[in-house]
């Protein structure tokens, strides 16, 4: 008698709409996550039409 | 070594979703942030504008006190008579702060206020939210800028020059930065488009006699109210 599986046997663990619905939250949640932080975040730091962004010192001067 | 190779085509495939995301984020949604903010700054503009051109004063006003976010003056450009550099009348709000920047460009607190002796200095982006100075390059000499200010009164400045400077040169938005001894307009944004790797500036002197302005046009102010 053979121990091997019947290829015709359920998979186990999650059904796959649920496994389907799982990734589709992910998916959503980190869309949410880089419009409203990561994104914003990294175009400050390319788009930064004002004077003196990149002056270290003198505070004044430093608009 | 299959598993290997599916892991790295998948990961390619979000790293490649995520730039998509971040396009779509740069050209669309910043654009529609700043077109609501800019909608929310007409109205508020139309309750704090006078009406009736013979409200405004004509004598050169006392400092109003706007809170950083407001609506503080309206721009826009012009060339014999038709509007340049961007369609639509664009609403400065005060203070430069990259969260204020979001609703339009933001005048510098510390330069002089429109049709002051000194230098008015307004910082807006060139490719991002609603991209207002997208074309601020196109200006040439003859052009005008338009800024009404809150009062309603309309200061006209004639374009003279365009520099590309590096971040840290502070002195474009200070007093007469030209050694002109001119009331100026200075306009400062990203460049090259989409890095702010150095800045374009644009200058405008003061046509007006800034102790004699007069009041916008009706038809200007329509067009504002309209917006």
């Amino acid at each position: 008698m053979s121990d091997a599986t019947d290829p015709t046997e359920t998979r186990r663990g999650l059904p796959r709409w649920v496994k389907a619905l799982i990734l589709t939250v992910l998916i959503a949640v980190g869309i949410v996550v880089l419009f409203t932080w990561v994104f914003p975040w990294v175009e400050s730091n390319l788009q930064n039409p004002t004077m003196g962004a990149l002056a270290p010192a003198a505070p004044d001067l430093v608009w | 070594m299959a598993r290997v190779v599916r892991g790295v085509g998948w990961t390619l495939i979000t790293l490649g979703a995520i730039v998509l995301l971040y396009v779509v984020y740069l050209l669309w949604f910043t654009g529609l942030e700043t077109q609501r903010e800019q909608r929310d700054l007409a109205d508020e503009w139309n309750l704090t504008v006078p009406d009736d051109p013979l409200d405004v004063d004509t004598t050169v006003p006392e400092d109003e006190e706007i809170d950083v976010g407001d609506a503080y003056a309206a721009l826009w450009f012009e060339r014999d008579g038709e509007r340049i550099v961007n369609d639509d009348v664009i609403f400065v709000v005060e203070g430069v702060d990259l969260v204020t920047l979001r609703r339009g460009p933001g005048h510098y607190p510390e330069s002089d206020r429109p049709g002051g002796a000194g230098n008015f200095a307004i910082a807006g982006h060139r490719t991002t939210y609603g991209s207002p100075f997208w074309s601020l390059d196109d200006l040439e000499r003859g052009d005008t800028i338009h800024v009404m200010d809150r009062q309603g009164r309309e200061w006209v400045y004639a374009f003279v020059e365009q520099r590309i400077v590096q971040p840290t040169d502070v002195w474009v938005v200070e007093d007469d930065p030209l050694a002109s001894g001119e009331p100026m307009i200075t306009l400062t944004t990203c460049h090259p488009r989409y890095s702010d790797a150095q800045r374009l500036i644009a200058w405008g002197e003061l046509l007006n006699d800034p102790l004699d302005s007069t009041a916008a046009p009706d038809a200007d102010r329509e067009e504002i109210a309209e917006s």
